[in-house]
This record gives C-alpha cells, structure tokens and sequence, in this order.
C-alpha cells in the first residue's frame, strides 16, 4: 500500500523544523534515588565500575551499552541483557555472568572478582534498568540555538536601525543583516531538504549481523542472501532460513560470541522472524527496481549502498534523493545498449552510429521521466 | 451529422437541468455562504485569531520534536519458494458464483490476491471477464464475511457445530440440501457422499434468476432437459427477444466474445451480422442492435408466434393457433429464412411456452448442429423450478426437519420464503452475510472462491480448475468439506477433487499423473471430446395466447448487482447503468410516452403496489412497460449495500410453475415527492460536437470513410509551426473500436481494481466527483421512443500537444518520452487548472480523502480491504489530480520482464488493465511507432478518428467509427436524416 505526503504536510513539517525546537525531553536514566532498596544502589555502582577492586579491566558498562551509542558495540546492551534476564532466575544469571560458555565471553568475564551477591544486586539493578528502557541521547541543539542567535542579532539590527542608532557606519548594519538573514535562509533550506531524508542513518538492528563479517570476513557474495536482487524491484531481506545454511553449524562469532548468534537460532526455534530496521528507505510513491539498475544495468551494489562490506552495522550513505537519481541517471552510460531490447531506440541508434552522440546515457532512454519511477 | 442527446430535455432543445446541476448548484450556494456576508460578520476576533495562533505554534512544537518513525523490514522466516517480494505470480482459476461461470488468473502479490484477470487460453471465456467478475476480488476481503462457526449467533468451534449438526441431521425425518447450480463434478461427488450418508435426504438445486424455461422447453422438443450452446460468431442474423446475452443473461462473458467477432468490420472484410433485439426495457444488449424494437412482452410473444407461423409455412411444419402480431414481422422472417443454418434466435423468457417456440424456430431454421449447439451444452442454471415449489410448499406444512442451505439466498430472492422459520433445524452454509443465513441456526462459514479448491464444467465436456491463491483469511471451511465432514467422511475435499479427476478425466497412465495434474492446474482448463447424443425433434403443440394487460412490470438483472449478491460491493454499487447511467440505486424506467401521459418527470416518486420507488424517464422503453432492477433492496448485506433502492423480487411472478421477470398486475400511482437519483451521465458534456461518429454497413462498403470525412478534413488542416514530436522508442497508443464495444462496463471495474481508484459514494457521485479513469459515454440519436444509443469508452487520451500539460504551474503533469501523459502526485499541488482544460474531462480530483475516512466507508476504510489495494499504484492523497496513466505500472513491468530475458517487447504483451479483459476484445493497446502492431494497423483504417481531432490535440487514443448493419428505413438507418442534415 502506498501513500502520498500531501504537499500540505510537506509544507507544514517544513515550516515547522524551521520555527522549532527539539526535542528536549530525555531521562537521565538513573534510578530513583529514594528507593529504599539499597543493594540496587550498589548494583548499579558494580555495574558501572564505581567499585574498586571488582574488574580486572572493564566494568559491565563499559561493553554493554546503557545508552545509545554513534559506534557499533558487539557486545549486547544492558538494556537486552536486563530484558532477557528480566523474566529467568537469579541462578541462570548468575551462570551466564560467573561461568560463560563462549570463548569470547569466558575471557573478559573471567577476570571478574565478582561474588554471588554482587551478581545479584547488579541484576537487581537491571530489572529496574530494563523497566527504565536506555539512556536516551542528548539531543543536538546546536543549529537551533545558531538559528535563534541569527534571529536576535537580526532583531537587534532592526532595533539600532530604528531605536537605538548607535552603530554610525550604516553599511555595517546592512553587511550584518545580509549575512544573518542568509545564513537563517541556508539554515532553513538545508533542514527543509533533509525532511524525509536520512542519509547516514544507522540504526542498531536487533541482530548484530555485520556485513563486514560476511562479506569481507567470509567473503559471501551479496547474491547469496539478497536472493531476488536480479529479478525483483525488491533485493529481497532473506528469511532465517539462509542464516541457518551456515548457522546450524557456527553457532559463536568471533566478535560476538554466542550471543547474537542464538538470536537466530532462537528465532528459527521459535518461528518468529526477525524484526530489522529499515535502512534505505525510499518514499512510497517512488518505485524502485534492483533488477533495472544490478541486473539489466550492471550497477555495482556499492555504487548506491557504499563499502557495505566495510559496515559492522549497516549505514545508509547517499541520500536517496530525487536530484541525486537524476544526477546519476544524467551522467550513467547505458551499458545495455546493444541488448534486444534497447533495439527499439532507433533513432537513439542511429545518432550512437553517426557520432552525433559517442556514449548513450539513461536519460535518452527515458530515465529522467517522471512515470519512469512514480506512478 | 446526426443529432445526439443525452437526455430527454436535450432532445428537446432545453438545457438539460439534471438532477445533477440541481445538487452542484446546492454545492456552489454553499460555497458561496462562506465568502458572503455572514463570514464578515463572524464573530471569530483578533483574541481568537492569537488563540488558534497559539495553538498552531504548540501543534508545530510537538510535531516538529517527533522523531521520524522507525520502518520495520520483517522477511518470511522461510521464504516459499514462489513468493518474490516485489513481484506478482498469477494463478490460473476458476470463477463460478452460483450463476456466471469464467476462467480466469489470479494476481496475486506478496501472498494475497489483488487483481482478477481473464485467462486467454480458456476455450470457454476467451480471456474475458465481466464486471462482476473483476469487482469479486473486494468480496474476499469483505467485512460482511463470517469470521468463525455460529450456533444461535454464538462463535463456537468447527468440532461444536460438526457435532451438532450431525446429531440433528441423524435424528431429523427428512432432510433437505439446497445449493445454487452446481457444476462442478467433484462436488457432486461430495454432496452424493452427504446424500448417501443420510438416506432420505434430498438435494435442490435454486438459481435466484432461472433459466428453466429454457431445460423444460428442451424437454418438450427433444426429450431431454438442457441449455444448448450458443454460437454467436456463426450467426448471421440474430434475433434477441428480450434476451440480454450480453449483459447479464446465461454466459454473457462467452457470447460477447463470440458476438464481437461477427461485428469487426474492415475493408477487407466488409461484412457483419446483423442483430435485431426485441424488448421492453433498454438492456445493454439493445444498445449494440442494428434494429431494436420496443414491444411489450404480450406483443414480443405475438411476433414470436407470428414469426413461427411463418417460418413453419415457409419450411413445411405446421403451424400453431396465434392471435396475428401487432408489429410487422415480414422482414425479421425474410431474414431469418435468408440465413438458414446461419441464423439465431434466442428468447430471456422463463416461459416455457415461448422457449418451446424458440426453439422450434430455431429447428425449423436448421439452426441446431450450426448455431446451436446439443452436444457442448451450458450446465449453468440447473435449478428445477417446479421442484422448489414442491419443497417450499412441504415446508410451509413442517414437513422438513432438516434444512441445509448453501450460499444461496431465498430469503430475498423468493417472495413467501418466510417459511424458512418452519423447519426444525436449519443450516447455512457460505462466505458472507445475507439475509438467510441471519435467519438459520448454524452458520458455516465457506470459503471465498479465491482461499478454495474447486472444478466446474460450465460447458459439456469442458472443464476447469480452481485453486486456493490465499490462505484461508478467517476461520472458515469448504462447504463440501462442511458436507462430507457431516457425512462422516475423513478425506477432504481437496483429496477428493484430485482423485476423482485422476479416476474420471486423467489419461490412463498413473504414474504420468502427477505431471498431468500439475499442467492441467497451470493452464486452469481441460477440453474433452463430448458425446454426441442423438436427439430427436418433436414440434411443439402449444398455441400462445398472452393475455392483454395493461402495465407490465419488467424486472431484470442489472450488470452490476446481477440478482443482488454483490450488493455489498462498493465497485459495483458506484458502477453506473450501461444506459441509464445510474449507480447507488434502482429505480423505475418509464417509456417517455408514458411519462408525459401520467405527467411524470425523472426522480418523482411513485407507489408500485404501495411501495415508493423513484422514477427514472428511460428512452426506448416499450410504452405500457416499466422497469425495475433485481438486487437492490438488500437487508443484511452488509455496511455498503443495506437498504439501497428497493427489492424488486417481491413482483416475479409463476407461469407454469416457472418464475416469471413479467408481472403484469401492478398498480402504479404517483406521490407528489422526489427522489434524488445518482447518475454519471451529465458529468461529462462534449458539448454535442461530433465526437461519436456512425455509419451503415451499406455506406460502408460504398466507401469506408463513410461517416468519418470530418476526420480526413481535419487531418488536412493539421498544420503547425512547431516541429512534430517524435518519439524513440515506443509511442504507446489505444484504439476503440466502437463497433465492437458492448458497454458492458468491464473496463471500468478492471481500471478501478488495478488502479486503486477510490469509491466515493451517492453524493459525491451527485456532486460530479466520481473518480473513475474510464468512463463510458452514452449517447442517444434518433427519436425518444426508439433511439439508438452509441457507447463510448473515454480515457485519458494522452494527447501528444496536450492542453493539460501547459498550464499546470508546477509541471506536475508532462509528456514523457513514450507519449504518456504523466501526473507526479507528489508533485500536485491541486489548481485544478488541467481539469479545466482538458477538453476531455478525463482528470479527477482527489476532493477529499478517500482512505481512512469513516466519511467514505467504503473498501477503503478498513485494514481488511485495503488489502486488496494494488501496491505498484500510489493511493491519492487529497487535494491533488489523477487520471488514467495507461498503466504505466504494467508498461514498465513487461518491460522489465522483456529486458531480464534478454529481447524485444513484443506487440500485445503490454496490455492495460481495461484492455486484457475486455470480452469483446473491443480496445487494442500496443506501440505506435511499431508498423507492425496491431494498433498501428487499426490507426490506418478509414474508420480511425480522433476525439475532438480539430483542437489539435494529437491523442493517442484512437476510435473506429461505428457500423450499423441497418437496412434502409430502420431506425438504425440515418441515411435520409444524414442527407437532409449535412
């Protein structure tokens, strides 16, 4: 199903990030200090290290995340080792944190000197963590607090134009509220075309699957997952069915240890598939074909996806933008050209054999057409 | 150039006030309210102004520090292996509801069904497919299905209701099983099993419109109760006495495709049949007649006899005892005696006294073995009358303990069927809600036909496939899985379908089985050889005396409802009257005569026998004849269909035991009130240019620019400063052949599934907002009592110098370099300035939203029926334009098929969604810069024109004038008028 922004809403969400204000709710995440409970306190001091003597070199917060983090981080967050210890017994988590199974975890756990109740009262902690959700970032003001500062030096020229006149050199003034109102203007037209955009965007996925493990690690090809990239508008997300190829037998990574991997089993066990986050993202009314640009095309999958093999955690980097399309499809020769079904072009052809034109890009064949993509 | 109107007032020289202008005009005063007086004077203030300001600044605060939502991506956990995410698979299938049978493929996308097409290679229905039959999709995602097994309204399990029913069932005297026709084999076997399970019980068949008459005549005359097969394309002459075969009347699917074929006129094949329809109301087969006569039924039947008299003299049979006709029948005689073995009569009559004469005429013109068909008969219509007679009758004195009804509906459709409350346990098997299965005791759920298993042989000999495109949406279950679970049986259905085709129909090798089936189950069909009984022919003895009456009262199967069971279907509720051109209602056609006689004028109310109806001037109606359409008046339909007009099965009427569409003792008196009626037909003026163009077969063959000089004219004046556009590549182009096109609506139910477009309801449709991208134009020409009417399908033309395209501010619509003219919504910021000049009308506006609107509760408004929204077509947001794109969808995705395979795209495999199912292959699509195709050559006949060519607009869209195979001084035949006119 697919469904349009109405230009009215583009319109409004546009003047909107440009009045306003973030988002500046956010919780600090720690507990509440009155509790009674005064174990909790302690846990979450082990938990973050605040105890000396614990931890040989890393307290738990250090590899588990306790707030949303820019980097890719291996190890499970604190927040889906609490949800997962959440509902089993103090015994199961005293095992998974004393005695670890994997190779991975057994090295870093085993310089702990944690005892049983230290253990406890972490998870004591974590219950309460889990109920908490993460940390929430910070969010970025910057640009605002630049455009608000803009907006009263703007308002102050306007008041020494007017009221004030204490600048003698008028020019100054005029040079002044030029560059703030401009820069207000750039500021404006670059929030306005990131609506809808997210370039850069990168989620953490449930499952800590790392491209750079599969491809460049094991050397996968792209195909071997994205099944129906050559003959679909979709490359296809594969089902688990294609982890399981490999993971009914590899059952620890190396950089993740068991735990990730168990994911996949759980979910194969379980009959639930995975949730991903949706990376690249393209608006509902445009209709894009993998097949068209890797199949018929040739297009590397780089080319629009970036090292993907380089990524631990997928991150989306061109923009995805209409002009960024058509930049491309401008300048892309068509590699197909002397396919049976680019005979049709005739006239195309026959410029192509005159010299009129020495390459044939995508937009003579009708690439830069709007019913091409949204219709 | 002969005159077209459209409506009475037109023809009369008047501005047509339409009930229409009336309701844009309500709509424009309360527009203007708004800017008048009153909004100066409002109290709204500066305080209230800094208030909304307010408001409006905390909205945009909260708005603005929402985060952009996270999109999940959840794949199959095992990915079958004929899903592909993002690509269609088809299914071949089979359509049969009880009363129209088609072969058809099943788009299915992402595991649910979306789109019904016709399956081209069906020897039956050609690849064609009705309205109904496109609109049966939204049914599968009808919110009016029953969800779970019901005791006394109470959801209980399948092992519950089995256990309860089977306990009456064993202990109850005399059980009674009653199912529409059924033809499918293998479900006979199953309901021979259910019978066998339970000695005593009896099995009926019931059609909610029969087609006895027909059987029982076959009885009479040759001893054997049957429908034979009609073969319009080898008919010469056909004569129709109210038999709308192409609209609603027995297989029309199959006899439009059959018929169509004898109407392509060429200059190299200058010749076509000729068709003359005798009838009361105006049915869409009338309107592709070349003669048609509006006669009362009482008159119909005295040229039947008349005709028979004749043709029996002149062929040696005796003749039979008849009042003379009132009409002259010389020449419908010399014809039918001219093309002997060539010709064909057919009759709509349920009497079997007028099939009997219809059939002798057609022996007696040795039209049996050439255009009739005794070995390949239809099996559709199996219902026995007489025996449901019986049945009501024994069931009115409590003699039926039992009673087990599937999927059919004698509630609504049999007047006096109340008695229903008289048996002691009752039974309902089937998909969606109605009026019975509200009155039984357990409800079953069925199957919609598109989650089911499924075999029919609609024809002798022929037969075909359904599978299951769709898990099982509810918890429903198979009614012959219902039958054979009651019976105590433990195969299911399914099995059971497979091996009796292995037993009955696979060739002899087993081991081979397996391929066979798999084979047979991709193409959806299987031909066998029929046997050829002998049949032996006794004259029939009866002698017609129709008695004189005053009004008659003539009810008929509208094409969109059919009897009434699509009636909670949006996309056929708003799908307009092929002639009468209106939707949401049924109404009562007055002749004109008659109604300037009782002074009744359009949407007046009258009583028929103290029931309010509103009244609707039809031209062509038979004077002394009114009309009304069967399917409306629905009860429990569900959201969309409940209380729409009235139910007009209360008037039908026996005659040898036979139900009767005639009724003539009704009582018609006029209220003084009004009804507003929606109708499509003055949405869209052309102004009466000469935009539908006509000539004779006679003038044809004289000279094949016959009633298309204008087009030569303006050709010649096609004169501009500008270079011509050409395109590289393909210039995608459709051709109409007028001739051809029935009007019977398809195409617009086609467009509608395929192309998301929204249902907006009476009003709207009132207010001129329907949404359609393909409409069918109807003009009137001749006089009121018997015009002649021309159907004109108008889609977006996608003209090559489009006045639509040079004043969109914002190029939101452009002509791309494949000829299409395109409309980037996203784009669209809504001036409407396109739709005002386009001289077409074919541009909708989006003036509300139609998804997610309770305003609109339609098939849009719920999570369940936007299911069957097609995901390759952006939904419309409100506020902006659309119109027909050819299907650019379906352009690039064979396109995208031809280059993944590495060749050409071939001539005919793009086909739009009006084009692949049209079942008189009236419209071809194809590229138009290719010599070779199909479209390029019917661009080159002389009949080829343009819509309103002299604006210079270069459409692609190209129509064939129309052939009328008229003698001179028909109705049909303007040849004089056209000399005193030019």
């Amino acid at each position: 199903m697919r469904n349009l922004t109405s230009p009215f809403s583009t319109l409004f969400m546009l003047a909107i990030s440009v009045l306003m204000i973030s988002p500046l709710s956010g919780q600090n995440g720690d507990p509440d200090p009155d509790h009674p409970a005064e174990g909790l306190m302690r846990g979450e001091r082990l938990f973050y290290g605040l105890i000396d003597g614990k931890f040989g070199s890393n307290a738990c917060a250090e590899c588990h995340n306790t707030m949303e983090a820019d980097t890719f981080n291996w190890n499970p967050s604190a927040w889906e080792i609490a949800h997962k210890y959440k509902t089993r017994s103090i015994g199961e988590f005293r095992e998974a944190v004393l005695n670890p199974t994997g190779r991975t975890m057994s090295a870093m756990h085993g310089t702990f000197g944690l005892n049983e109740s230290d253990v406890t009262m972490i998870k004591l902690y974590l219950d309460v963590f889990e109920e908490e959700g993460m940390i929430k970032k910070k969010p970025v003001i910057n640009k605002i607090f630049l455009f608000l500062l803009l907006g009263a030096v703007l308002t102050w020229i306007v008041l020494d134009i007017f009221f004030l006149k204490r600048v003698k050199r008028r020019y100054i003034l005029g040079i002044l509220f030029l560059a703030a109102l401009g820069w207000q203007v750039k500021l404006l037209y670059e929030a306005g075309t990131a609506l809808g955009r997210q370039e850069g965007y990168e989620p953490d996925q449930p499952v800590k699957f790392s491209h750079a493990v599969h491809v460049a690690g094991n050397g996968i090809d792209c195909r071997y997952c994205h099944t129906t990239v050559e003959h679909s508008k979709s490359a296809g997300i594969p089902g688990v069915q294609v982890c399981w190829n490999c993971h009914a037998i590899v059952r620890e990574g190396t950089h993740s240890g068991r735990h990730q991997i168990q994911m996949v089993v759980e979910a194969r066990e379980g009959g639930r598939p995975i949730e991903w986050i949706r990376v690249h993202n393209l608006q509902d009314h445009v209709f894009f074909s993998h097949a068209q640009h890797v199949k018929v095309a040739g297009i590397d999958c780089a080319s629009c996806h970036g090292a993907i093999e380089k990524m631990d955690r997928v991150r989306q980097v061109s923009d995805l933008s209409m002009g960024w399309c058509i930049n491309c499809h401008r300048d892309t020769e068509v590699q197909a050209f002397d396919q049976a079904f680019y005979a049709v072009y005739e006239a195309t052809h026959k410029k192509l054999k005159n010299g009129e034109i020495d390459r044939v890009t995508a937009d003579m064949t009708g690439g830069t057409e709007c019913s091409r993509c949204h219709y | 150039m002969e005159k077209h109107w459209r409506s009475i007032e037109e023809f009369h020289g008047g501005k047509d006030p339409g009930p229409e202008t009336e309701a844009g005009q309500e709509h424009r005063n309360a527009v203007l309210d708004l800017l008048d007086s009153r909004a100066v004077d409002s109290p709204a203030t500066r305080r209230d102004f800094l208030k909304l300001f307010g408001f409006s600044i905390a909205t945009a605060t909260v708005v603005s520090s929402c985060e952009k939502p996270v999109q999940k991506a959840i794949p199959y956990l095992i990915r079958p292996e004929e899903v592909t995410p993002g690509q269609a698979s088809y299914y071949a299938s089979t359509f049969y509801d009880g009363s129209e049978y088609c072969s058809v493929l099943v788009k299915v996308r992402d595991g649910r069904p979306i789109k019904i097409e016709g399956n081209h290679r069906s020897p039956v229905s050609h690849g064609g497919t009705s309205a109904r039959v496109q609109a049966s999709v939204l049914n599968l995602y009808d919110e009016a299905r029953y969800r779970d097994p019901m005791i006394s309204r109470e959801p209980v399990s399948w092992e519950e209701t089995d256990r309860l029913v089977r306990e009456k069932l064993s202990s109850g005297r005399r059980t009674v099983l009653v199912t529409p026709t059924v033809i499918s084999p293998s479900t006979r076997e199953a309901i021979g099993l259910f019978l066998k399970a339970y000695p005593g019980a009896e099995w009926i068949q019931y059609d909610e419109t029969p087609a006895s008459g027909i059987r029982e005549a076959h009885r009479i005359l040759f001893g054997r109760s049957l429908i034979p097969g009609f073969h319009f394309d080898t008919a010469d002459y056909i004569l129709s006495l109210d038999a709308d075969f192409l609209g609603t009347w027995l297989a029309p699917v199959e006899f439009t495709r059959d018929y169509a074929s004898t109407r392509e006129v060429s200059s190299t094949r200058p010749r076509m049949s000729r068709h003359v329809q005798v009838e009361s109301g105006f049915s869409v087969t009338g309107t592709s007649a070349d003669i048609r006569l509006p006669v009362t039924p009482r008159e119909s039947q005295l040229m039947l006899a008349a005709i028979y008299n004749r043709v029996a003299d002149a062929t040696g049979y005796p003749s039979l005892l008849a009042p003379p006709p009132v009409h002259d029948v010389e020449a419908m005689t010399a014809g039918l005696l001219e093309h002997r073995g060539r010709s064909l009569v057919v009759s709509g009559s349920n009497d079997p006294d007028v099939q009997v004469l219809v059939g002798g005429l057609n022996y007696m013109l040795g039209n049996y073995g050439q255009t009739l068909d005794l070995d390949r008969c239809i099996m559709l219509k199996q219902g026995d009358d007489a025996k449901f007679v019986d049945f009501v009758a024994s069931l009115e004195n409590g003699e039926v303990d039992n009673l087990v009804l599937v999927n059919v509906n004698p509630l609504y459709s049999l007047g006096g069927f109340d008695a229903l409350g008289k048996a002691g346990f009752t039974v309902y098997a089937g998909t969606a809600m109605n009026e019975t299965a509200e009155a039984c005791r357990v409800v079953c759920p069925d199957h919609h036909y598109l989650e089911a298993w499924g075999d029919a042989e609609p024809v002798t000999a022929s037969y075909s496939l359904q599978q299951p495109c769709i898990r099982p949406i509810f918890n429903t279950r198979a009614f012959q899985d219902s039958l054979l679970a009651w019976a105590g049986e433990t195969q299911s259905y399914g099995d059971l379908l497979r091996s009796w085709w292995k037993e009955n129909l696979a060739p002899s090798a087993p081991e081979g089985f397996e391929a066979w089936w798999k084979h047979t189950l991709q193409q959806g069909y299987l031909e066998k050889e029929p046997g050829h009984p002998v049949l032996e022919y006794t004259p029939p003895r009866v002698a017609l005396e129709p008695a004189e009456s005053g009004l008659s009262l003539i009810l008929y199967q509208p094409v969109s409802l059919n009897d009434g069971r699509y009636a909670n279907n949006p996309w056929l509720q708003e799908l307009p009257d092929p002639v009468s051109k209106v939707c949401w209602d049924n109404y009562l056609a007055v002749s004109p005569a008659d109604a300037e006689e009782k002074g009744l004028r359009d949407e007046m109310v009258v009583t028929l026998d103290g029931i309010a109806v509103p009244v609707l001037v039809q031209p062509g109606q038979a004077r002394g004849t009114v009309s009304l359409a069967l399917g409306y008046g629905r009860t429990r339909a569900g959201k969309v269909g409940d209380h729409l007009g009235i139910n007009g099965f209360r008037w039908i009427t026996r005659r040898n035991g036979h139900r009767c569409y005639v009724n003539d003792r009704i009582r018609m008196e006029a209220t003084g009130e009004t009804y507003p009626l929606a109708r499509t037909q003055t949405h869209h003026t052309m102004e009466g240019r000469p935009i539908v163009r006509e000539t004779t077969l006679e003038e044809y063959r004289k000279d094949p620019c016959a009633g298309n000089h204008f087009h030569v004219e303006t050709e010649a004046h096609h004169q501009t400063l500008y270079p011509g556009v050409k395109f590289d590549g393909f210039h995608w182009g459709l051709v109409v052949d007028l001739n051809k096109c029935t009007g019977c609506n398809n195409c617009i139910v086609a467009c509608t599934a395929e192309n998301n477009v929204a249902t907006v309801g009476k009003e709207e449709v009132r207010n001129r907002r329907i949404m359609h991208w393909i409409r069918i134009d109807r003009y009137y020409s001749g006089e009121p009592g018997n015009p002649q009417v021309l159907h004109q399908p108008v889609i977006c033309q996608h003209c090559d110098n489009a006045p639509c395209e040079n004043v969109c501010p914002v190029s939101a619509t452009m002509h791309s370099n494949e000829g299409l003219n395109q409309v980037a919504y996203a784009r669209c910021i809504g001036t409407k300035y396109c739709i005002n000049n386009c001289p077409y009308r074919v541009r909708r506006f989006n003036w509300f939203k139609y998804v997610k609107n309770d305003r609109f509760d339609f098939n849009q408004n719920s999570d369940l029926s936007r299911l069957a929204l097609n995901p390759d077509v952006t939904v419309r947001e409100r506020g902006v334009i659309e119109k027909c794109s050819f299907c650019v969808q379906r352009i690039q995705e064979k396109k995208m098929e031809a280059k993944l395979e590495n060749r050409a795209l071939t001539d005919g495999e793009v086909q739009p969604a009006c084009v692949q199912s049209c079942p008189a292959g009236a419209l071809v699509f194809g590229n138009l810069n290719d010599e070779g195709s199909e479209v390029s050559r019917l661009k080159k006949q002389e009949r080829n024109y343009h819509l309103l060519e002299e604006l210079h607009t270069l459409p692609s869209v190209g129509y064939l004038t129309r052939v009328r195979n008229s003698p001179p001084g028909s109705p049909g035949n303007h040849e004089e008028q056209n000399e005193h006119n030019g």
